[in-house]
């Protein structure tokens, strides 16, 4: 009886150091060579749409709703670390292959990749493809007009794509009103500001909303710089030179104070070209290649 | 009257796929023999002998060959709905559902009868009694012991109140308080005239009821008939005791033994008695019995399967 | 038809007391706590994902269920030798299968009941709304049943459980992509393969008839004259399939 019982408690702790070992084996493992990416890269040996509705028996709306969350988890991780999207456009696109009929995708990997990749032709072909599996839908042919005239400025494109969002069915009336405002070239910026807000209002995505806030912040930057510009030309005028910094138009009393911006960046005078910047959008204008 | 039974020239091969190529084994040939109404006929045999599968060619368990059998004026082919309305089948070794309870399972049989409701169960509550199975009524099948099984399977087989029994193996199983309650009840159902058709390795047991027996062996069959006509070229000698016998005897046309201070004399010629009657009151002798015997069934059984095994080799 | 009605009754208590719908509470167990761990993946598509896994969980549990328990029913009346007791009382080999059949469909059409009630209230929990194209959707999953079901039946009168088993599986799968073969067929090149593809199309059980998942997930209309038709394609492939188990189970000799 003793030695059987010796016998079991040995079996048992050899059991418990086993499984630690394991354990410790495989947070190596991960360590090593997990990450969004080596998921990611396996999702692409994910084998096609056409052999996944072969072999889903009915079920390839549960695994696109699977590749679903892996594309907002691969896009959170990314986001994070180093804003390179290199399989956004390809997840979305197998996703949108396995279930054609789910909108989100369309539309918010659309804007992730225009925004975040900075992949208009992905972004584009991504839409065109939402437009032919759905053609009923005002959603894409809004969203290509919003993208066409947002972050493309091709106006006469984004104004062919309102219209026809507007003669679809329920469509928000918003779309031929953009349509109208582009056409009478009313201010790029007021009429960016409309859609942003129209976006950030009815999105029920909430990171759709946070693009929608980012931008709407970025163009309350651009209408301070520009307010805080009028008022330096006011100083230049009174005074006869140009402020050397921006407490001089508040000890001028133009302003009564000069507050950060939503992302904590400041606005200051540049002496060298005589305007009053900002320190988000100079970062911004970098990121994007319009100043080195 | 019409036979209950009639078989015909009845043969079952079966062909399997052996050392890659197909086999032909015959497991009966050409057996031909009748069951009267009313009788208890035994169907005997070694192992392999075929009683099973004779019984299962009967019962539309499988396919015969060739020839034809007829039960209640019904050709077997047919699997007739009024045949085996009129007929209880009792399988060798039964295995029944064992997620059912007793009376569960003796209800649903009565159900595949169109007898429903109060009149199954009452039904069944009987045949329960008269198996011996009330207190187990209500005990899932998989816990019964075989006996158990034997008895819920013979409650089965009379739930329809058929005229024509088959039984395969009925007493297989039980101890010998159940063989006995077995054999008793088999002897009522022949008094309500019912038809009994049984199969047994159990020779006794056949001898004490049966009124005709068949006998089959390698697929054959061997002799059919009643009993005493069976054993009637069987070996009869007399057997006498006697004490106080003084001395050793010679005895002619059979042999003699000393056993507890009597002596027993067994003689092969009953026509010698009287001649060794008088041998042994000359030796000063006291005759205790004069006793003729015969060939039991089994006895002659054995006898006939090495005759035969002997012919064969 | 009593007699099948008996035989029906007596599946149904087999399939319940071995214990395959204590398989439903797996599910319940599955379902609910499954719907909490998807919030907060989902980003804004939570009520859809659920619906998706709720009725790949339904085809997944009901499938099992009607696989290898059809598959099993009647090769075990044969292993375990209950068929000779059966056998000699007067049913028919063809009520022994329908019989069959029906109980277990008995059981799959509860099994379907609770894992859809128990879909319906994690919807509404988790502020989604019922409607009638929910209904068609679990129809149609059902309906499925209906057809494999009695292809695992009719497996099982010729192979062992698990060849049958991995049969009707197979059927199972091909019989959802059966219309990207009738496609497949048209691309052949010669009018004789075209043939013979397009007659293995028609002999797969079409089961992509009995696909209302999007219209249940997006909203959108399902004509009646549809979901008739599907039933009617169902019920006669299984009664096919019921006939052809039932011819093989006549001849063939029950040793």
């Amino acid at each position: 009886m003793k030695i059987k019982g010796w016998g079991t408690a040995a079996a048992i702790l050899c059991l418990i150091a086993v499984l630690s070992a394991t354990v410790e084996v495989q947070k190596a493992i991960d360590r090593k060579y997990l990450s969004s990416e080596q998921s990611v890269r396996e999702l692409m040996y994910f084998p096609s749409a056409q052999a996944v509705k072969l072999f889903a028996g009915g079920n390839e709306m549960m695994v696109a709703d699977y590749l679903w969350m892996r594309m907002i988890q691969y896009y959170a991780f990314h986001m994070r670390f180093d804003m390179k999207y290199e399989y956004l456009y390809p997840i979305t696109d197998r996703l949108t292959d396995l279930d054609p009929k789910f909108l989100y995708p369309y539309t918010f990997g659309s804007l992730l990749l225009i925004h975040d990749a900075r992949d208009s032709v992905n972004s584009l072909r991504l839409l065109d493809k939402a437009k032919k599996m759905n053609p009923d839908k005002w959603q894409f042919p809004y969203m290509k007009g919003f993208i066409l005239y947002i972050f493309l400025h091709q106006s006469d494109a984004a104004v062919k794509e309102f219209v026809e969002a507007s003669k679809l069915p329920k469509a928000w009336d918003g779309a031929l009103r953009f349509a109208a405002w582009i056409s009478r070239k009313e201010g790029q910026r007021e009429t960016s500001k409309r859609m942003w807000q129209d976006l950030y209002d009815n999105s029920k995505i909430k990171s759709e909303r946070e693009v929608a806030k980012f931008y709407l912040d970025k163009i309350y930057i651009d209408d301070e710089v520009d307010r805080y510009q009028a008022l330096a030309v006011k100083y230049h005028k009174n005074t006869g030179k140009w402020p050397e910094s921006m407490n001089d138009l508040k000890t001028a009393g133009l302003v009564d104070d000069i507050s950060k911006d939503e992302f904590g960046g400041k606005y200051y005078w540049s002496a060298e070209q005589n305007q009053v910047r900002n320190t988000t959008q100079d970062a911004y204008w970098k990121k994007i290649g319009r100043i080195k | 009257m019409e036979n209950i039974l009639e078989i015909d020239k009845l043969s079952k091969s079966f062909t399997d796929w052996e050392h890659f190529t197909w086999r032909s084994k015959t497991i009966l040939d050409d057996i031909s023999f009748e069951v009267r109404p009313g009788e208890i006929f035994g169907f005997l045999g070694p192992n392999g002998a075929g009683k099973t599968t004779t019984i299962k060619t009967l019962m539309g368990i499988i396919k015969p060959s060739s020839g034809t059998a007829r039960i209640l004026g019904h050709d077997i082919r047919e699997r007739s709905n009024r045949m085996k309305e009129r007929i209880g089948f009792l399988p060798e070794n039964p295995y029944f559902y064992d997620y059912l309870t007793v009376r569960e399972f003796l209800m649903f049989c009565a159900a595949l009868f169109g007898i429903n409701g109060r009149r199954a169960g009452h039904q069944a509550d009987q045949l329960l009694e008269l198996v011996g199975m009330t207190k187990a009524a209500k005990l899932p099948l998989r816990k019964c012991s075989k006996g158990m099984l034997q008895r819920t399977g013979i409650a089965q087989s009379l739930i329809n109140d058929p005229e024509f029994l088959v039984w395969d193996e009925p007493v297989s199983g039980l101890d010998p308080i159940g063989r006995k309650e077995i054999k008793d009840l088999m002897l009522e159902l022949k008094r309500q005239g019912k038809t009994i058709f049984f199969s047994s390795h159990i020779l006794p047991d056949a001898e004490s009821l049966c009124d005709r027996v068949g006998i089959i062996v390698n697929g054959r069959i061997h002799r059919v008939g009643a009993l005493p006509e069976l054993l009637k070229d069987s070996v009869n000698w007399v057997e006498i005791v006697a004490e106080n016998i003084s001395g050793k005897i010679e005895v002619e046309g059979g042999k003699s033994e000393e056993v507890s201070g009597q002596t027993i004399v067994r003689l092969n010629d009953a026509s010698k008695v009287d001649q060794t009657l008088k041998t042994l009151m000359s030796k000063g002798g006291t005759i205790v019995s004069v006793t003729p015997q015969r060939e039991n069934l089994e006895s002659y059984f054995a006898r006939q399967i090495k005759t035969l095994k002997e012919n064969q080799a | 038809m009593k007699r099948i009605l008996a035989i029906a009754l007596n599946t149904f208590k087999e399939t319940v007391r071995d214990r395959i719908l204590y398989g439903l509470i797996i599910f319940v167990l599955l379902v609910l706590p499954g719907s909490r761990l998807v919030i907060p993946l989902a980003v804004g598509q939570e009520v859809k994902i659920m619906k998706d896994f709720g009725f790949a969980a339904i085809t997944l549990f009901g499938l099992l269920i009607s696989v290898v328990v059809g598959t099993t029913l009647v090769f075990k009346e044969l292993d375990k030798r209950t068929i000779y007791v059966l056998v000699a009382k007067p049913v028919r080999r063809w009520e022994l299968l329908l019989g069959k059949y029906f109980g277990l469909m008995c059981t799959l059409t509860v099994s379907v009941l609770i894992m859809s009630a128990t879909l319906a209230v994690t919807i509404l929990m988790m502020g989604g709304n019922l409607d009638g194209l929910l209904g068609y959707a679990v129809l149609g999953i059902y309906m499925q049943f209906v057809v494999i079901t009695s292809v695992a039946i009719f497996f099982s009168t010729l192979a062992s459980p698990a060849l049958s088993a991995a049969f009707a599986f197979c059927l199972f799968i091909a019989g959802t992509a059966a219309d990207q073969l009738r496609l497949f067929a048209e691309r052949m090149p010669g009018s004789f393969l075209k043939m013979a593809v397009n007659a293995v199309s028609y002999l797969i059980p079409n089961l992509q008839n009995c696909n209302f998942r999007t219209e249940a997930v997006y909203g959108l209309a399902v004509p009646f004259s549809k979901v008739g038709l599907m039933m009617m394609y169902c019920l006669l492939y299984a009664l096919a399939m019921l006939i052809m188990g039932s011819l093989v189970l006549e001849r063939k000799d029950l040793k």
